[in-house]
């Protein structure tokens, strides 16, 4: 099928070829009536305008690339940081007149396709989502000059906004020194991630100060690695008495590795966890939680990416967070 | 930084400008020997090909808009179907070779903005994700004459090409299953009013109970978590002496199981719950929850084969997918 011109659209509204252009281009500067009569041809001839013609004219573009790296081991997730970030972060840039294009990367292919995508000028800025550590893409992304930030901590000299993680995981940990626990054991996140091991950390200094010995098993952030990991705990130490879990995902899956084990939360184990998801509330018993708003830190980085097309320096925002106490621990 | 040219590629590898341009634009017509030589200087250099300008030549862009048309009220919900369905299609999408545009479209506003965009040439076809009967904006995208698949049914009357899951059969199987189990007076809780899966669902518990010559008994919710306790609350109300809910989605399950433990009743033993959707959580409540299995990701791969389909050229027909019925403990 062949396009229609911008000179048929012309011909059949009966105006000028700089009219339509003016209108397709949204420009303000058509009266209302003209307005009418071009986008009353444009429909009924099927016109699309060039949209690669233009942009490779003006050089420029509206576009912003939002990529989040893909979850362990190519599995599609529910988790609802996802949605949380990508509708929050889509919103404000698309007030601000930007387009979002999201571009999922975990592969090596579509780590390349990021890149390329980005190298041929389709975007003038790029967010980054939950990077893991041993992603080259920050890099070299970075080394392209696009304005560029992270949502949570990424490599040295890309503008981020975190929440506190270390603050919120010792408030999490001395919670449960303060109920009297002593066995406390931790699940921790992917620990190429700059989050799980800011919770990490944050857990062990805290143990360290009062002459606790750590117990710590590794998970992905899943529902089914906090199940496991849970697990893998009772069997190490079958005395603890309390775990916290570095999300709430995987305090969901240690909730039931618990029940199955037959241990009472929070009599037997107290449970905390971190983020403070919709579905914390909904737990059996419900969570005790650190609750870090992802929103805010999804609306702040969106600001902060706006802030660097102004002109803005991109200063790190470090933003607070507090534990919730339910009937968990 | 000045990124290296087409020409400086060619005089690295020592080879013309129009065999670098096949090779990375993925031509099968050069000598692998030349191929490698090509390669090779792309490596060393950095060099990046102009999508724009390549595309300028084959009149594609090789993206594909997804397009999530939501009502306001589910705008900051966490459901999980959001990031389910997005991540499927994708991660389908770009097997396919396709760039993803991602477009919320909640408001009049986010509406123009997806239409401008949507006949701005920026995009090869569209996978439109529409959530509300009286939504504009499927109608408005069929005018467009843009390749478009719906994930679901359009609610409104237009002739879109879809994928959808059969909500009717497996609302029917839920249902049947709390008959067999020897339940009496099966309540439901409803999605939203003009939501047409919701719809298709409460259709399938109707049929049911009125072949067993039962009374349907029913609260509406929102599709959330917090909708779903408040219409069980109403429910156990209204009918004190219920024996069973089917539940047209996993998250107001949960909601109604929170509202059971709260009123004292006993999962499945004085109240059995279905859900639908089977989400991941499913499997993690308590008692885990029997529910009606929603293909997502089999889903997203059918729209994505279907939407290919019409670029090509092809036919068109609707795709409607079998659900299957998981038991777990609630029921």
């Amino acid at each position: 099928m062949r396009r229609p011109t911008l000179e048929a659209v012309a011909a059949r509204a009966g105006v000028s070829k700089s009219s339509v252009s003016r209108v397709v281009n949204g420009e303000a500067t058509v009266s209302p009536q003209i307005r009418d009569l071009v986008i009353r041809a444009v429909r009924e001839l099927g016109y699309v305008p060039n949209g690669a013609a233009r942009s490779l004219a003006t050089q420029r573009t509206s576009a912003v690339a939002v990529i989040v790296s893909d979850p362990p081991k190519g599995l599609v997730s529910d988790d609802p940081m996802f949605s949380a970030v990508v509708r929050t972060v889509s919103r404000e840039l698309e007030a601000a007149g930007k387009q979002v294009t999201l571009m999922l990367a975990g592969s090596p292919e579509s780590q390349l396709r990021v890149e390329q995508f980005v190298a041929a000028g389709h975007v003038a800025g790029v967010m980054l989502v939950s990077m893991h550590g041993a992603d080259p893409l920050p890099g070299s992304l970075a080394r392209m000059g696009v304005p560029m930030v992270s949502h949570g901590k990424s490599v040295a000299g890309v503008p981020y906004v975190d929440n506190d993680n270390l603050g919120g995981a010792t408030v999490a940990v001395k919670h449960l020194l303060d109920m009297g626990r002593r066995r406390i054991a931790t699940i921790t996140g992917p620990l190429d991630m700059v989050a799980s091991q800011d919770r990490l950390t944050g857990y062990r200094e805290t143990l360290r100060d009062t002459g606790r010995r750590s117990i710590v098993a590794i998970g992905d952030f899943t529902r089914i690695s906090g199940a496991e990991g849970m697990r893998q705990l009772l069997d190490d130490d079958p005395a603890l008495d309390a775990v916290f879990a570095a999300n709430d995902l995987m305090a969901i899956g240690a909730l039931r590795a618990l029940r199955e084990a037959g241990r009472r939360v929070p009599e037997d184990v107290a449970v905390v966890g971190f983020d403070d998801i919709e579905a914390a509330s909904y737990t059996t018993p419900p969570l005790t939680t650190v609750r870090s708003s992802m929103r805010d830190q999804a609306l702040a980085t969106a600001r902060l990416l706006l802030g660097l097309f102004e002109g803005g320096s991109g200063v790190p925002v470090i933003m607070p967070n507090e534990l919730v106490i339910r009937e968990s621990a | 930084m000045r990124r290296p040219t087409l020409e400086a590629v060619a005089a690295r590898a020592g080879v013309s400008r129009a065999t670098v341009s096949r090779v990375v634009n993925g031509g099968t017509t050069v000598t692998a020997e030349l191929r490698e030589a090509v390669m090779r200087a792309v490596d060393e250099m950095g060099y990046v090909p102009n999508l724009a300008a390549r595309s300028l030549v084959t009149q594609r862009t090789d993206s594909i808009a997804l397009v999530v048309s939501e009502p306001p009220t589910r705008v900051f919900s966490d459901d999980p179907m959001f990031s389910t369905v997005i991540r499927s299609a994708s991660a389908e999408l770009e097997a396919a070779d396709k760039q993803v545009i991602l477009m919320l479209a909640g408001t009049p506003t986010s509406h123009a903005r997806v239409e401008r965009y949507l006949t701005g040439g920026h995009v090869d076809g569209v996978m439109l994700i529409s959530m509300h009967g009286a939504d504009p904006l499927p109608a408005a995208i069929m005018r467009m004459r843009v390749p478009v698949v719906s994930h679901g049914r359009p609610a409104v009357n237009v002739n879109l090409p879809y994928v959808d899951n059969d909500n009717v059969g497996g609302a029917e199987a839920a249902v049947r299953h709390l008959l067999d189990r020897g339940r009496r007076r099966i309540a439901t809780i409803a999605g939203p009013p003009d939501m047409i899966g919701g719809q298709d669902r409460l259709a399938g518990y109707r049929s049911v109970l009125q072949g067993s010559d039962r009374r349907s008994i029913v609260a509406i919710g929102d599709f959330t978590r917090e909708s779903g306790a408040i219409a069980m609350r109403q429910l156990l109300e209204d009918d004190p002496g219920l024996d069973a809910v089917f539940v047209a989605n996993d998250l107001m399950a949960i909601g109604a199981l929170q509202a059971l433990r709260q009123a004292g009743r006993r999962v499945p033993d004085d109240v059995a719950v279905v859900g639908f959707d089977d989400i991941e959580a499913a499997s993690y409540t308590e008692p885990p929850l029997t529910t009606v299995r929603q293909p997502f990701r089999e889903q997203a791969a059918a729209m994505v084969r279907l939407l290919l389909r019409l670029l090509e050229g092809g036919p068109a027909d609707p795709v409607v997918l079998p659900t299957e019925l998981i038991v777990r403990e609630s029921a």
